[in-house]
């Protein structure tokens, strides 16, 4: 049949007006407009990501280090490559509580950072503080902020005291928002933060870093990623992630990148 | 003796059905000869009509052969049995079965703008005024009466020129008067094509006009 006799018959058959169609016509606007809104949602999600993907990632690219630390070398090419570099490690351990004589534990996610965090967007305390200040602490202590789904559950209030280890923090405000929460990947517990170094001052932090490779530590099993956040110096984020990666590439053969090192753009 | 138009040998037809199959006819041996009128009779449900659409290949058998100007039907695929009633048969419902939403002319020219003919509208015209109706082109067929449909849809199934013209009961939802009418026009039709004409027919005055009549009894031929 010639595509004239089919138009023909389809325009006789259309004389007994539209009631026909009126599947045919509702299928047909209900397809245009899912498709409409996937492109609608799909684009809202798109131009988001684009607009806050540097605070969801807390930096403009990252290189994540699974059980292990970088190296002078590495650092020093981070360095050279970034304006600005944070070092954050993440891992889990439990959170201990002594009342009374009891011991209550909660496991948690910990974010270990330092003073550049966060390299990107805003964290959000309740009772409102600089995190700088909460990472202060009181009594000389140092401060420690965590999710309240841990501080609920471990019946915690600004000023009380918790351990992480071998290190005791004084609770300093519920962590209510934070710019990387998205970019930590799976995690078992409620986020905490404490800074970096008052692990490390304290002595927990050798341990738990020795922990990685021996058995027997006070965090047992727990990954840390090492994650060196950086700022590009010029140029676009684009340009900046690929540039990172052939930066990355090409000192492959003589820096020690490992196999799971890899860059979040 | 001429070879037959239409040429049935040892025909079945059985049908499946949630019931489990149903045996329609048996054994159907039969020829049609070239300008011959058949008449097929019997009571309902004696596969009257169920041999006719096994005639025009618009029901396959389930056993035997039937064949019709030489071409075995059986072994056509759908494609080319619909190419085959194009070009060689015309069918006449006893409920007309013409498309609502064209005119009478329409509906007498589309067997001839499937088939490609240039002149379509001015035989499917001609045809109309041959059964009386050159003044109801323009009418559908909700405006026409039950004998204009079916004059309409005569007219439909002759303006091909087919060889062989299948009649399922042509008066069967007419009066007395348009029966007639209809009958003495479809006798005439088939004179002036020289067609072959098969018939499925109630009314005895009917097959009467007939040069043959084979009676059906339990899908057997009984007479």
């Amino acid at each position: 049949m010639s595509a004239r006799l089919a138009a023909r018959l389809a325009r006789r058959e259309l004389r007994g007006g539209l009631r026909g169609f009126r599947i045919f016509l509702a299928c047909l606007a209900l397809g245009v407009a899912a498709i409409a809104a996937v492109g609608m949602v799909r684009s809202a999600i798109q131009s988001g990501l684009e607009r806050e993907s540097a605070a969801m990632l807390g930096g403009d690219a990252e290189i994540e280090l699974t059980y292990r630390y970088a190296n002078d070398e590495e650092r020093a090419w981070m360095r050279a490559t970034a304006s600005t570099v944070s070092e954050v490690v993440d891992f889990r351990g439990m959170a201990v509580v002594e009342r009374n004589g009891e011991t209550e534990r909660g496991l948690t996610q910990i974010r270990a950072v330092d003073d550049a965090y966060p390299l990107v967007g805003q964290v959000r305390l309740e009772p409102e503080m600089p995190l700088d200040r909460a990472f202060a602490g009181a009594d000389g202590l140092p401060g420690i902020v965590m999710e309240r789904a841990l501080s609920d559950r471990l019946a915690l209030a600004p000023g009380d005291r918790v351990r992480l280890g071998m290190q005791e923090f004084v609770l300093m405000a519920v962590l209510a928002r934070y710019p990387d929460s998205a970019a930590g990947g799976f995690g078992l517990g409620p986020r905490s933060l404490v800074l970096a170094r008052d692990l490390e001052a304290r002595g927990s932090w050798p341990r738990a870093r020795c922990f990685l490779r021996i058995t027997g530590s006070t965090c047992p099993g727990a990954p840390i990623c090492n994650r060196l956040r950086t700022r590009p110096r010029r140029g676009s984020r684009a340009a900046a992630c690929a540039g990172a990666t052939r930066g990355a590439a090409l000192a492959a053969p003589s820096v020690s990148w490992t196999g799971s090192a890899r860059f979040w753009c | 003796m001429t070879d037959p138009v239409l040429s049935l040998t040892d025909a079945e037809l059985t049908l499946s059905g949630n019931a489990g199959p149903v045996e329609i006819l048996h054994g159907i041996t039969l020829d049609v000869t070239s300008g011959e009128t058949l008449g097929l009779v019997g009571p309902s449900g004696s596969g009257k009509s169920s041999l006719l659409m096994l005639m025009g290949g618009l029901e396959r058998a389930t056993g035997g052969t039937v064949a019709a100007l030489g071409h075995d039907l059986t072994a056509l695929d759908e494609d080319a049995l619909a190419r085959f009633r194009r070009d060689n048969m015309g069918v006449v419902f006893q409920s007309f079965h013409l498309i609502p939403t064209m005119t009478a002319l329409e509906n007498v020219a589309i067997p001839l703008e499937l088939a490609g003919a240039r002149d379509a509208h001015e035989r499917a015209e001609a045809q109309l005024v041959a059964v009386g109706l050159g003044h109801r082109a323009g009418h559908y067929p909700g405006q026409l009466s039950g004998g204009e449909q079916q004059r309409v849809a005569l007219a439909r199934a002759t303006a091909p020129h087919p060889k062989i013209l299948l009649a399922d009961e042509p008066t069967g939802n007419l009066d007395a008067a348009n029966g007639a009418q209809i009958m003495d026009l479809l006798f005439d039709l088939r004179d002036r094509h020289g067609a072959t004409l098969v018939m499925v027919t109630h009314a005895p005055e009917l097959a009467e006009r007939c040069d043959r009549v084979v009676r059906l009894t339990d899908g057997r031929i009984s007479a």
